[in-house]
């Protein structure tokens, strides 16, 4: 309905004319605004009061609104008028919520109404107190004795969080298992590992790590002891190896020394090179020079030995020297003799080369 | 702002006798009632639109007495200010 078909109906009960009826409804319609620009509330006998309040995050915002007046909340709310509030019980005794069938906005008003009776519904007031409730509700023996509806309260909460049995773990202390059993139920059978940690003395499982970590140790030693690794100490000795014989530097006519010979053997003047198919240099020993090269130098006389009869095997020109350091007696183990210092140089070059060591020149008999 | 301070400005600015402003606005806002009840709604271009709303039943919890009680359903008159009448609300005076 527009707002001048609402005039007319004004006008058809006779007030006033059409003129002052618009000019009053005009001015009412400003006169309303002004005072809601004010923050004021307007008041209108048996319809409402309109008035603003603040809304919003920042609270900076006014929306209008409209509160009815009680006689017409009451007409409007004409289907409902004869319901009241009904009180229905103590809220420990009501199923939780979930539990019921409430569902949505729409409650279980008609149902309970008919569970409960329109009669009863109509009649009771929400005056009435809930010490005078519970008294009528026990004496229609709806309810139970006061404790019992903790009982439900708690059954319901037990309900909520079941209580799960623990798995049974089995029992590690044998011994006790063993000599305090119940009298009226048998021990189970132990497991088979665990019997054999009771005929074991009691072995725990500290008492085995202990055992294997000290076999690992005895293992691990057993093996450096047999040098199949090494866990400290230096490596094993390399053996040195010799070179094979070089036929350039063999002397043609050459003595071996064998045992122990103090005099010096003299070397082959002219060697004769034999071809091969890598040419080495020779080491040429002029066999009367006063000079030499010393390879090494031994304390005991049999290892001085055994190292000229190598370098005798590989085809050098090896004796022994006797020599005295400190007051201790060395056999030193030389190798040629060479009229210069220059050519005696040039074959302890070689000799290092060949023999992988340390290879200098000395004087004969110094 | 009470009804009768609005009949006194009413009357004087439009010259007429505040019972006869009195009588008009009573009967608009009869009409109103009338209609509101009549069809359950009411749009007033100016003001707003008036609408009634059912508000279904419920329970309620009295937290102090831990009651437990039903509300009925009801409805209720809810009112939907205009867009003009917003905006005058928000203008500074």
């Amino acid at each position: 309905m527009t707002q001048d078909e609402l005039l007319k109906k004004c006008v058809d009960r006779g007030v006033a004319d059409e003129t002052t009826v618009t000019a009053v409804s005009h001015l009412f319609y400003v006169f309303l605004l002004s005072a809601l620009q004010r923050g004021q509330r307007v008041e209108i006998p048996d319809f409402g009061t309109f008035g603003t309040r603040v809304v919003g995050v920042k609270r900076s915002r006014k929306m209008p609104f409209f509160e009815p007046d009680s006689e017409l909340a009451e007409q409007v709310n004409e289907r409902y008028r004869e319901l009241k509030y009904v009180v229905i019980g103590k809220c420990e005794i009501t199923p939780l919520v979930g539990e019921t069938a409430y569902e949505g906005k729409e409650a279980p008003y008609d149902s309970l109404v008919e569970q409960i009776g329109k009669q009863k519904v109509l009649d009771t007031h929400h005056d009435v107190l809930p010490e005078e409730y519970i008294a009528d509700v026990r004496r229609k023996d709806q309810l139970g004795p006061p404790t019992e509806e903790y009982i439900i309260d708690m059954r319901q909460k037990d309900r909520l969080t079941p209580q799960r049995e623990k798995p049974s773990m089995p029992k590690f202390n044998l011994k006790e298992e063993g000599a305090e059993g119940e009298p009226g139920k048998e021990a189970p059978a132990p497991q088979p590992h665990l019997h054999e940690a009771e005929e074991g003395g009691g072995m725990n499982s500290l008492t085995k790590v202990l055992i294997a970590v000290a076999l690992l140790v005895i293992v691990t030693l057993a093996l450096h002891f047999f040098g199949i690794i090494r866990l400290w100490g230096p490596g094993p000795a390399k053996e040195v190896a010799l070179p094979e014989p070089v036929p350039t530097i063999m002397p043609q006519e050459q003595k071996p020394l064998a045992g122990a010979d103090t005099t010096p053997v003299p070397g082959v003047v002219t060697p004769t090179p034999v071809p091969v198919e890598k040419p080495r240099p020779a080491i040429v020993a002029s066999g009367t020079g006063n000079f030499t090269v010393q390879v090494s130098s031994w304390l005991s006389r049999s290892k001085a030995d055994e190292e000229v009869s190598r370098l005798v095997g590989a085809g050098l020109d090896a004796f022994v020297e006797e020599g005295a350091v400190g007051g201790a007696q060395r056999h030193r183990v030389r190798v040629g003799r060479y009229t210069t210092q220059k050519e005696a140089g040039e074959a302890a070059a070689r000799l290092r080369e060949i023999l992988e060591n340390g290879a200098w020149v000395a004087r004969v008999g110094s | 702002m009470s009804h009768d301070e609005l009949i006194n400005m009413i009357s004087e600015r439009a010259g007429i006798s505040k019972q006869t402003v009195r009588d008009i606005l009573s009967t608009i806002t009869d009409v109103w009632s009338k209609e509101i009840i009549a069809r359950g709604e009411l749009d007033l271009e100016n003001i707003g639109e008036f609408i009634i709303e059912h508000r279904p039943g419920r329970k309620g919890v009295n937290t102090e007495s831990r009651e437990l009680f039903l509300i009925p359903p009801r409805d209720a008159l809810t009112f939907l200010p205009s867009r003009e009448l917003i905006e005058w609300s928000n203008k500074s005076a």
